[in-house]
């Protein structure tokens, strides 16, 4: 592309947007050490999935085509669900490209959205997730056109992972943005409880027939589930090839054939979503929200002593029911405890225990997600800064305001599950670990959020996008507060583990434990937490303003 | 200029202390030196406007002024006190308006002037009265339950006024005050600096309307690439012609275009 050269014909619009990605990609690279060293961890994990189980996908080549189909189909299957449903609960998408940016160039939306397809194929799991396709031809090397149908089946296949997350995250955004908030959390949690249903199902029938000892069992819980997936979206192209090998020919042929299908049905809704989203650019919602309601926590607030820690404390509140950023990570919040019933119900083996592991997992994610509260205020933080707010009333703020409605959430979860299972017994052992966890929760997340902040979807973005630059960043600040967080609830964690293999009565340390430790990490959090953000103001700005 | 370790620093001028004095302000970003040793004096109760060129380094000054980033070397004294030395105290009698940083958009008007004033430690009652006058005055009254969201640009450039004056400041420090603001709005903007000025406040802002900070100002210091090219009093920097040419004989770098750019008349291949 020489600048003196005037080009006779322009470079298609798609191969432009791939050079674009790589050349941001390679700028990233460049700008940040810690990028390298990020791209670099996901590369080796990608590699070591990719041999493990390519390995696997070479061993069922030798395997009856009614044993490897359907292992291909169960596992393909749940790979497409992965692609669509995990960016909407976690990680998000890599928003490298994002496609709001293409608004004012006169790019075609068809071009735009074949472009970003290929382009999101640029990257750790767009890659082993083509070559673990690819490596399914090895499994179906077992004539010609068995092998055809396998390359065209992995292609289709990958495409259609690559574009159904892309579809998911931007309908999901433009819902989000388009109603108005009070509604938001029912249709949130609606939907990921709906759609975690399947995903649980399938991986408990593999999981529980894994138990199982028997093979065979195992074997015949993979039929019945891939004779019904093989024909749903996930399982078409899977399914393709392992007819072709069976010599079923127009059964391969009329899968693949619903299988391009799926994607361009996929390629449509992408591109209608991008349009919708198109069409009412930039941020909020138009709904004319008005802000006069109050709500039982805001009384409560305001009857607190004038102050600017329950002046931060309030504003958090407006903002865990108003922005859609804070109630995607409410959703995930209520929808955990969700995914714990959906699990063992789909069983239909003993609720129970699994009911009792609700309350405190809840209560450790709500502590946790946390830890980088201030990010997400990006750079409207400034106003903390001019106005000479202290470190510790800043924090203090936001905790108050968590706490104000995640605690009792956290209380009446572990009593349901106490009362639902049936061993009220483990009551103290439950309600200590989880407030335990929530109180190291927040007194981590207090220091985490002023010591490791990392850039958040700026406000009114698409809530699940993760800015470029900040994998490796994210992953390191993730990493480093659950494990601290984790390490500090050992106190309440071992009586109230104790208490649940032995003697419940040993829960009652836990809960001991808990009053003791849960202030204490909390109040350390504030005061360590709030000192270290009066230091490091204009950095902690700086980081949070960057996207 | 001066400000390396061991060169002594211009003093302060003559008279009363300065509302805001900066000693060798410095800050790179990479390779590139946006603020480069600037020493600035704002007399208590000026009018001061800060004019340059786009990337002329007046946000970064601004900012490393109002302490919402730090210098790589230098000095802010704000009314008397070292900004980076006692930050909290330094504060506490500045009012700042940003540009380019959002803010709280998801409150109405009233709850972020409220909410601001909060933050300043200010009691609820002294808040609430003087959130309800400020929105009243500066005509959005009627947009006080409206998401900040929902404003248009020059809405929202009036809010986060009314949220640097709620604590009273007898600073004033306003980076583009008047961007995207409509004639109406500025004219009532101008009017209640005026007045802010006349009762003794001190107000620094920074513009490239030369037209607008010769009418507002009394003093202006002109920066170019992160140095002050000429400071003090209006009359005394524009020697006598118009600012705007004072301005562009200060700063230079005017292209004359003849010959370039004629594609750009012939229309589209």
């Amino acid at each position: 592309m020489a600048a003196d050269r005037p080009a006779l014909t322009a470079p298609r619009p798609e191969l432009v947007l791939v050079r674009l990605k790589l050349a941001l990609l390679r700028g990233g690279l460049r700008r940040s050490p810690w990028q390298v060293v990020a791209l670099v961890l996901a590369a080796l994990a990608g590699l070591a999935v990719v041999l493990v189980a390519g390995a696997g996908l070479l061993a069922l080549r030798w395997q009856p085509v009614d044993v490897a189909g359907p292992v291909v189909v169960v596992v393909g299957g749940l790979a497409v669900l992965g692609w669509a449903l995990v960016p909407l609960v976690a990680f998000g998408v890599d928003e490298t490209l994002d496609p709001s940016r293409f608004t004012t160039f006169a790019v075609d939306r068809g071009a735009l959205v074949r472009g970003l397809l290929l382009a999101g194929l640029i990257g750790v799991p767009g890659a082993a997730t083509l070559l673990l396709a690819l490596a399914t031809v090895l499994t179906w090397s077992r004539s010609p056109g068995a092998v055809l149908v396998a390359v065209v089946a992995a292609v289709v296949v990958t495409l259609t992972c690559v574009a159904a997350s892309r579809a998911t995250t931007t309908a999901a955004a433009a819902v989000l943005r388009a109603r108005r908030t009070r509604d938001l959390l029912a249709i949130v949690g609606g939907v990921l409880a709906v759609a975690a249903g399947p995903l649980v199902n399938i991986a408990v029938g593999r999981v529980g027939g894994g138990l199982v000892v028997t093979p065979d069992g195992l074997l015949d819980r993979a039929r019945s589930v891939a004779a019904v997936v093989g024909w749903t979206p996930l399982g078409l192209a899977w399914a393709a090839p392992a007819d072709a090998a069976r010599g079923a020919w127009g059964t391969a042929v009329l899968r693949l054939v619903l299988a391009v299908g799926v994607l361009a049905l996929v390629l449509f809704a992408w591109g209608a979503a991008l349009r919708r989203a198109e069409e009412r650019p930039g941020t909020a919602s138009r709904s004319g929200d008005r802000s006069g309601r109050t709500t039982l926590t805001d009384r409560l607030v305001r009857r607190l002593p004038d102050h600017p820690a329950v002046a931060v404390a309030q504003r958090c509140l407006r903002y865990w029911r108003r922005d859609p950023r804070y109630l995607v990570s409410g959703a995930s919040l209520a929808v955990l405890p969700l995914v714990l019933v959906v699990v063992p119900l789909s069983q239909g083996s003993a609720v129970g225990p699994w009911l009792l592991a609700g309350g405190p997992l809840a209560a450790f994610a709500a502590g946790w997600s946390l830890h980088n509260d201030v990010a997400f205020d990006h750079s409207a933080f400034a106003a903390h800064v001019v106005t000479g707010l202290r470190g510790r009333d800043d924090r203090a703020g936001r905790v108050l305001a968590a706490a104000a409605w995640q605690l009792p959430v956290v209380v009446v979860l572990c009593v349901a599950g106490g009362l639902l299972s049936g061993r009220t017994d483990l009551l103290p052992a439950v309600l200590g670990a989880a407030t335990g966890c929530y109180g190291a929760g927040l007194g981590v997340s207090s220091v985490a959020s002023a010591l490791t902040p990392y850039a958040a979807p700026p406000p009114g973005a698409n809530p699940f996008q993760t800015p470029r630059g900040a994998a490796a960043a994210t992953l390191v600040a993730q990493l480093a507060s659950s494990g601290v967080i984790t390490a500090l609830s050992l106190p309440v964690l071992v009586p109230a583990v104790v208490a649940v293999v032995g003697p419940s009565w040993v829960g009652w340390h836990a809960l001991a434990a808990a009053l003791v430790t849960a202030p204490l990490w909390t109040v350390l959090g504030v005061r360590h937490g709030g000192a270290l953000l009066d230091r490091r103001l204009p950095e902690v700005l700086a980081t949070v303003s960057r996207t | 200029m001066t400000g390396e370790a061991g060169v002594p620093l211009p003093p302060p001028p003559p008279g009363p202390a300065p509302a805001l004095s900066l000693r060798g302000l410095t800050k790179r970003f990479g390779a590139t030196t946006a603020v480069d040793h600037l020493d600035l004096d704002v007399p208590a109760g000026s009018f001061y406007g800060v004019v340059g060129p786009n990337g002329a380094g007046k946000t970064t000054t601004l900012s490393m002024a109002t302490g919402l980033l730090r210098p790589d070397t230098g000095r802010a004294v704000v009314l008397g006190e070292d900004l980076w030395q006692d930050p909290v105290r330094a504060k506490r009698r500045l009012g700042v308006l940003p540009d380019g940083v959002r803010l709280f958009d998801r409150l109405s008007g009233l709850e972020l002037v409220r909410y601001t004033g909060l933050l300043r430690g200010l009691p609820r009652d002294v808040v609430e009265s003087r959130a309800v006058e400020l929105l009243d005055a500066l005509g959005l009254a009627a947009a006080g339950p409206t998401l900040v969201v929902d404003y248009s640009a020059g809405m929202t450039k009036k809010i986060a006024l009314a949220c640097a004056l709620v604590h009273a400041p007898r600073l004033l420090v306003l980076d583009e005050p008047f961007e995207a603001v409509d004639p109406v709005s500025g004219a009532t903007i101008r009017e209640i600096l005026t007045a802010y000025v006349a009762g003794g406040g001190t107000v620094v802002l920074s513009s490239h309307v030369m037209d607008l900070v010769e009418r507002l100002c009394d003093h202006v210091a002109v920066i170019s690439a992160g140095r002050v090219l000429a400071a003090g009093p209006l009359d005394a920097v524009r020697a006598g012609v118009r600012l705007e040419e004072r301005f562009v004989a200060l700063v230079g770098g005017h292209k004359d275009l003849t010959g370039s750019l004629a594609w750009l008349q012939t229309g589209p291949r």
